[in-house]
């Protein structure tokens, strides 16, 4: 594999945070306008490969260990899970609004899934492709 | 929320859904904490759930759930019928059967089990959905859980299969997603009842009173009947029914033989199911023609090909494709016979195929090769096996007293004016040949390398004592429904037409002959024919054949070239037709 | 002009997922013949307005058809799955067996089995 320049490396690692921004930014925001838990977290998992791409081999660092976020992906899925039974729960449908008849209806409740779906995302992307980055560039590092 | 009604439901969906996370939850674990608990709430789950379902589905009722509670024409709304009910029932005892062997089979990690839940979580929402988009979810859902289960072996030829697997569902789910596209452009809704509605409407109507008033009648009608013949023939897809069946032996051939036991034996009746329901809603009387002959085809074609095989567990998958053509061709002749026979069949055929799987792919697991021409005389080291094998090989061959027969009487009952009946019977003879040839694996001596590995290896190194009393619990329970199907098969198609109709409209018995000397001589007959054609199977002339048989295999590109040829095939006949 | 657009996208994808014989130019196709489908449902939701579909307590009046926008973003979200899936498997495939040749794979998978 060629070296990376560093050029690349820089710019991959200053980047990386303001994409992390931007994917949390995404996520918060999706229920007022475009976006939501699936798009900001895969914007979330793109900053969390760009440095990984990006950095020269032997400066690259992991933001987040694959254990954690392995960890990440499933607290996301189960927490999916239970505000979907919470809605069950208080009115008898799966992903219902637990809390009816409150002013805004439904934008807190959207917001909390889509903070579960943007983990979960995030986490599930952002593991997928460092798996297959690790894997494809072992070979050539050694 | 009406918890008469609607737990059941939800509970039928959310048993392996919880069982899926427990699993999850487990990578973190030790995995005694989530493996046997999560095994138990599927089971205990789902087997309340359709407890407390029965007696509304008895009475003709169907219980509905839609999701967020939004009704039907803008929610998604889930049932369960008689037809979703029989079909869960059946699911559970394949799957526990399953599990169970793969506690014996290998110490897999809870993962396996996330996606092996997972995989029965998007079954039972084929099994209950009632919307054609929310249905190509499920599809999707389960694929990917079947891709990563087949690939589970790591070895080479199962990331081959399930890459094969992945490239021509994907492909097939394209179309089944331009005729879901076609139906919402015409009705304007995606809720089949809605859409069947709609379609009526547009097709009785002078002046349909749709998005497409524009159009004319003429072209409102073809683009309909396209719709139609896209989605059924992805769905086919997944039903591995010629032409599109090309990714079936590779994949349940690779997979682990807990994961084929399933697949074959369940994974792909479940999309017969979501067709039963839609064409139980839309009307297409070509198409149901068509079907009967796509039927019979698939029948012949994939026993011709089983014949020629020389892996054991590839044998096996073509004659799932093979059995899929009966049920395929019962269930398009329709009416109350027929499509009772092919539920019938669909159950008979789970019970005994996944049998098969499970005792060939232990005993060639433990041998360490699948090569049906080199391995002999297995029956003195696996007596229990052998004895669930030969049931099952039996069953699947049509000897009377087992489940196969009585299938075979139903689906001739249902079939017999019809000329593609011909094609079954032929297929009845290669399915009595292969068997004959796949049983003398059990038979004769074993050869001295064999012997080697079958005395040298412990009675079970694969597990506890206790992992393998409840495998084989879980055969005897399977064979006990073979043979159940085939000593009181009055009393199964009795319940079966009563899950259907509900008792208030239950149709008239069906009145048939089980036993009577015209199916007797027809079985007597065919596994006559059968073993003579074994015999010159196994003979140097037919093994030398075989061989060229095989070599003539299609690759990756040669099964998609069928695929799309199938798919234009079938699209222009929905086109010309509807 | 929109539907020819569409059409040659789904043809360029079809023909890449059955004439190439890389693997990963097979998912390429299918990642193409996915997005076709995607921007054939986008487009037919268009027509019936102009403003986004959102919820206010103000406005009202035409706006555009939600549903194809909902069910576009599950069919991404399972394309994307799947082509992750594919990806895998083909690196997996390219690490033992040094190539993405579907032929070549299919081949090196005959021998040892004879």
């Amino acid at each position: 594999m060629r070296t990376k320049t560093d050029m690349l490396d820089v710019a991959s690692r200053k980047l990386s945070p303001y994409v992390l921004l931007f994917g949390c930014y995404l996520i918060s925001y999706g229920h007022l306008s475009p976006g939501g838990g699936f798009q900001g977290g895969v914007v979330l998992a793109s900053g969390l490969i760009l440095p990984a791409l990006g950095c020269r081999s032997e400066r690259r660092e992991d933001l987040l260990s694959n254990f954690a976020l392995s960890m990440g992906e499933t607290v996301g899925f189960v927490l999916l899970f239970l505000i979907g039974v919470s809605g069950i729960a208080a009115t008898g449908y799966f992903l219902a609004d637990p809390f009816p008849g409150t002013s805004r209806p439904h934008a807190w409740f959207i917001f909390f899934m889509n903070l579960a779906i943007g983990l979960k995302v995030g986490a599930g992307i952002g593991l997928l492709s460092l798996l297959i980055i690790r894997e494809s560039l072992e070979p050539s590092d050694g | 929320m009406n918890p008469q009604s609607e737990l059941p439901v939800l509970i039928i969906l959310f048993a392996p859904l919880v069982a899926a996370i427990l699993s999850l939850i487990g990578k973190f674990l030790p995995p005694r904490y989530s493996i046997t608990p999560a095994f138990l709430v599927w089971l205990g789950g789902s087997l309340w759930a359709i407890y407390a379902a029965a007696p509304a589905i008895l009475y003709g009722q169907s219980l509905e759930y839609s999701l967020g509670g939004w009704a039907e024409p803008y929610g998604i709304s889930l049932s369960i019928n008689g037809l979703t009910w029989i079909a869960t029932f059946t699911d559970i005892v394949i799957a526990s059967a399953a599990w169970l062997a793969s506690r014996r089979y290998k110490r897999f990690g809870s993962l396996f089990y996330f996606f092996f839940f997972m995989a029965l979580f998007s079954l039972q929402g084929v099994l209950c959905s009632r919307d054609i988009f929310n249905l190509f979810v499920w599809f999707e859902v389960l694929s990917l859980s079947s891709f990563i289960l087949i690939s589970y072996d790591r070895s080479l030829s199962s990331r081959l299969a399930a890459i094969r697997y992945l490239l021509i569902s994907s492909l097939s789910i394209t179309f089944f997603l331009v005729g879901v596209w076609i139906l919402y452009r015409l009705t304007g809704s995606l809720a089949l009842a809605d859409i069947a509605e709609g379609l009526q409407s547009l097709n009785s109507a002078a002046e349909p009173q749709t998005i497409t008033a524009a159009l004319p009648v003429a072209r409102v009608q073809s683009s309909a009947g396209l719709a139609l013949a896209l989605i059924t023939a992805a769905i086919l897809t997944r039903a591995a029914v010629t032409p599109f069946h090309t990714w079936l032996p590779d994949a349940h051939t690779a997979a682990p033989y807990p994961v084929s036991a399933l697949l074959s034996g369940f994974v792909i009746k479940a999309p017969m199911i979501a067709l039963w329901r839609i064409f139980e809603l839309i009307e297409f009387p070509q198409l149901m023609e068509a079907l009967v002959w796509l039927g019979g085809v698939t029948a012949v074609w994939g026993v011709a090909a089983a014949m020629v095989q020389n892996d054991a567990k590839k044998l096996l998958g073509y004659h799932s494709v093979s059995q899929m053509g009966y049920i395929l061709a019962a269930f398009g002749i329709g009416g109350v016979l027929g499509r009772s026979a092919a539920l019938f069949y669909i159950i008979a055929h789970a019970l005994f195929k996944s049998l098969l799987f499970l005792t060939v792919g232990h005993v060639t697991t433990r041998v360490g090769t699948r090569n049906v021409y080199k391995i002999r005389g297995l029956g003195r080291f696996f007596p229990f096996y052998t004895i669930a094998f030969l049931i099952a090989a039996a069953s699947i061959s049509g000897l009377p007293l087992l489940a196969g027969f009585t299938g075979k009487v139903l689906v001739s009952e249902a079939l017999h004016s019809h000329p593609a009946y011909l094609l079954l019977l032929a297929a009845g003879i290669g399915t009595a040949a292969s068997f004959v040839k796949l049983s003398a694996m059990f038979f004769g001596k074993a050869s001295d390398a064999h012997l080697l590995i079958l005395e040298s290896r412990p009675a079970d190194d694969r597990g506890s004592k206790t992992a393998a009393g409840e495998a084989n619990f879980g055969l005897l329970v399977i064979s006990a429904g073979c043979i159940a199907m085939g000593v009181v098969p009055h009393l199964i198609l009795h319940s079966i037409l009563l899950l259907l109709h509900g008792r208030p409209a239950l149709p008239a018995p069906i009145n048939i002959g089980w036993y009577n000397s015209a199916s007797l001589l027809k079985a007597g007959l065919s596994i006559g024919a059968g073993f003579l054609l074994a015999l010159f199977l196994l003979s140097p002339f037919g093994k030398n054949i075989a061989h060229r048989a095989r070599a003539m295999s299609v690759g990756l590109n040669g099964s998609l070239r069928m695929l799309v040829s199938g798919f234009v095939m079938v699209l222009l006949y929905g086109l010309l037709t509807y | 002009m929109d539907k020819l657009l569409v059409i040659v996208l789904f043809c360029v994808g079809l023909f890449g997922i059955m004439a190439g014989r890389s693997l990963i130019r097979k998912i390429i196709g299918l990642s193409l013949l996915n997005s076709s489908v995607v921007i054939l449902f986008i487009l037919s939701g268009r027509i019936d307005g102009i403003r986004a579909p959102i919820l206010t307590q103000t406005e009202s009046g035409m706006i555009v058809d939600p549903i194809p926008q909902a069910l576009m973003l599950t069919a991404i979200v399972v394309g994307l799955s799947v082509t992750a899936v594919g990806l895998i498997l083909a690196v997996k495939l390219y690490r033992s067996c040094g190539s993405l040749d579907i032929r070549e794979i299919e081949e090196s998978l005959d021998e040892p089995a004879e």
